[in-house]
C-alpha cells in the first residue's frame, strides 16, 4: 500500500491577531507529482507551506507526509522529508559560505566529515552550482542564489520539495535555468506561484487556494484555460496568452 | 553593491600566513599583544625587535607595507590624545625644541604610541590574512562561547543586506525631495531607523523559520572539522614567544 506524499485534511489555522488563514484546507499529493499552488495574495499559500513541516501548528486537522503524521515526536523526520524553499533566498542562506549553508541541514541530522562533504557536493551538483561552494551568498546573482537555496534543502534528501514563489525576482534566463533544474529533480514538488506560464511548463496538476480553502483542483492546462475560474480568484494569464 | 563590506580589511593572497589555521592566528595575535603590553616602556630595543619580527610576518604574508600603513591610520585618534600628555602631565620638566614638557609625560606618550602601533599592526595582519568566517571558526575552536560567535556570524552575513536596505530607503527619501540640512529635519531618519529595526526583526523570524525547517535544534552544528596541526601551532607560537620573552628579559634587566 502506498501513502500519498502529502496529505492535508481539514487544516484550520488563525494568526494571533484573529485573522483566519486556513479554513479547512484539504490537499493530497501523490509521490512524484509536481503540483502548482495558485491563489490571490493572502489566500493562505505560505501559511499552508509552513504547516507542512510543522513551523506552524494547526489548530485542527492533520498533516501527513508519507506514512508519518506530523506531531511532536515526528517533527525531526518530517523536517527532513519536507524541504521548504523560502521566498527570499536571503532568508534561507544565513551561513558565511555556500558550502557551509548546504551543510547546515545534514549536519543537524548528525552527519560530519567525508559523508557530509559528499552530501554537500551531491546537492550542489543537482542544481549545477558545484563551483559555488566557497562563495559568500551575497556574492551570487539572484538566479544562483535561488538554485543554492534549493540545494540547501536537497542536501537533506527530502521526499517533498515545497517552493514558495521560486521565480520571484529572477530574470528570464534565471527562470529558464530554474525550470530545467526543477524538471530534472525526481522528487514530489509543491510549487507556490503567481507565474502561471511557469507552472504550466513545470506542473501537470494545479490547485487554487482562496480564503484558506482549496477551490479548484485539476490539470494545469485545464485550469489555466478557464478565464472565468481564474478571474474569480484574482488570477489571469499574462497578456497575449490564451490556452484552449 | 556593498559586496566588499565583509572583506574590506582582507587581502586575497596565498601566503603561508593566509594558510595558517585561524585558531592559531587569533591566539598568536592575542598573546603577542599581551607580550607587547607587558614590555617595560624603557626597553626600546625590545620594541625594536617586536617591530622587526612583525615586519617579517608582513613580508611572509606578502602584504604591502603601504597597505598596512594606510590601515594604521585607525590608531591616529589615540595617538593624538597621547601627544597631549607631555604638555599636561606634571612632574620633572625638560626642554624639547625650546618647549617645556613633562619627562614622565614623554615616556607615557611613547608607551601608548609604541604599544598601540604594534598591537594595531598585528590585528591588521590578522584581518588581512584571515577571512571573517574563518576567524569566527577559529574563535569557536578557542572556546569563545558559541552564542557570541553565532551572533557575530549573523551580523556579518546580514550587515550587507541591512545596509543595502538603508541605502534603498535613503534613495527613496531623496527621490521624493528629502534633503536634510538641519537637525529638525532629522525625523525621517529616525523613522527609517525604526523601520529598519522592524524589518530586520521580521527577517530574523524568517531566518529562524528557515533554520528550523532544516532541523535546527538550538546549537549550531560544527561543519568544518579542520584543526590546526602541531606544525601550525609551532609556527604560530614564534611571534608571541618572542614578544613575551623580550618583555620578561627587559623586566629582568631592570
Amino acid at each position: 500500500m502506498s501513502h500519498p506524499a502529502i496529505e492535508v485534511q481539514d487544516l484550520r489555522f488563525s494568526y494571533p491577531d484573529g485573522r483566519e488563514a486556513l479554513r479547512g484546507t484539504d490537499l493530497r499529493v501523490e509521490p512524484g507529482q509536481r503540483v502548482a499552488l495558485f491563489g490571490p495574495n493572502g489566500a493562505g499559500k505560505t501559511t499552508l507551506a509552513l504547516h507542512l513541516n510543522g513551523i506552524y501548528e494547526a489548530a485542527t486537522g492533520t498533516v501527513r507526509i508519507g506514512d508519518l503524521v506530523l506531531s511532536e515526536p515526528s517533527l525531526t523526520e518530517i523536517r527532513r522529508r519536507v524541504g521548504l524553499v523560502f521566498q527570499d533566498p536571503d532568508d534561507q542562506l544565513f551561513m558565511p559560505t555556500v558550502a557551509e549553508d548546504v551543510a547546515f541541514g545534514p549536519a543537524n541530522l548528525g552527519m560530519s566529515g567525508a559523508e557530509l562533504e559528499a552530501r554537500v557536493a551531491e546537492a550542489l551538483a543537482a542544481v549545477e552550482a558545484s563551483d559555488f561552494g566557497d562563495r559568500a551568498p551575497h556574492h551570487l546573482s539572484g538566479g544562483e542564489r535561488r538554485r543554492v537555496a534549493i540545494a540547501t534543502v536537497l542536501a537533506m534528501r527530502p521526499d517533498v520539495l515545497v517552493l514558495d514563489e521560486p521565480t520571484s525576482g529572477l530574470d528570464p534566463a534565471g527562470r529558464r535555468e530554474l525550470v530545467t533544474t526543477l524538471q530534472r529533480l525526481d522528487i514530489t514538488q509543491l510549487v507556490i506561484t503567481h507565474d502561471l506560464p511557469f507552472a504550466l511548463e513545470l506542473c501537470e496538476r494545479a490547485v487554487i487556494l482562496d480564503a484558506g480553502r482549496v477551490v479548484a483542483d485539476g490539470a494545469t492546462a485545464e485550469i489555466l484555460a478557464d478565464p472565468e475560474l481564474l478571474s474569480r480568484h484574482r488570477l489571469e494569464m499574462p497578456f497575449g496568452y490564451r490556452l484552449t | 553593491m556593498g559586496a566588499g563590506h565583509a572583506h574590506a580589511l582582507y587581502v586575497h593572497e596565498h601566503s603561508p600566513v593566509h594558510r595558517l589555521a585561524p585558531e592559531v592566528k587569533v591566539l598568536a595575535v592575542f598573546l603577542f599583544v599581551v607580550g607587547v603590553a607587558i614590555t617595560p616602556r624603557e626597553a626600546l630595543w625590545a620594541f625594536a625587535f617586536d617591530a622587526v619580527a612583525l615586519g617579517s610576518v608582513i613580508r611572509v604574508a606578502r602584504l604591502r607595507f603601504r597597505f598596512v600603513l594606510v590601515r594604521l591610520a585607525a590608531v591616529v585618534p589615540f595617538i593624538l590624545f597621547a601627544v597631549l600628555i607631555p604638555f599636561i602631565a606634571s612632574g620633572e620638566q625638560i626642554q624639547v625644541l625650546g618647549i617645556s614638557v613633562s619627562h614622565e609625560g614623554l615616556w607615557a606618550m611613547w608607551n601608548i604610541i609604541a604599544k598601540a602601533t604594534l598591537g594595531a599592526t598585528a590585528s591588521i595582519v590578522l584581518a588581512a590574512t584571515t577571512e571573517i568566517p574563518e576567524m569566527l571558526r577559529g574563535m569557536t575552536i578557542l572556546k569563545v562561547p558559541a552564542t557570541l560567535t553565532a551572533i557575530a556570524m549573523f551580523m556579518v552575513r546580514y550587515l550587507v543586506l541591512v545596509s543595502n536596505e538603508l541605502g534603498r530607503m535613503r534613495v527613496a527619501m531623496t527621490a521624493r525631495g528629502y534633503d536634510p540640512r538641519w537637525l529638525w529635519q532629522a525625523k525621517p531618519i529616525a523613522a527609517s531607523a525604526g523601520a529598519l529595526f522592524i524589518r530586520s526583526y521580521e527577517r530574523g523570524e524568517r531566518v529562524h523559520a528557515a533554520m528550523l525547517s532544516r532541523g535546527f535544534t538550538g546549537t549550531m552544528p560544527a561543519i568544518n572539522q579542520r584543526r590546526a596541526t602541531r606544525g601550525e601551532w609551532l609556527a604560530g607560537a614564534m611571534l608571541p614567544i618572542l614578544a613575551i620573552t623580550l618583555a620578561l628579559t627587559a623586566w629582568g634587566m631592570q
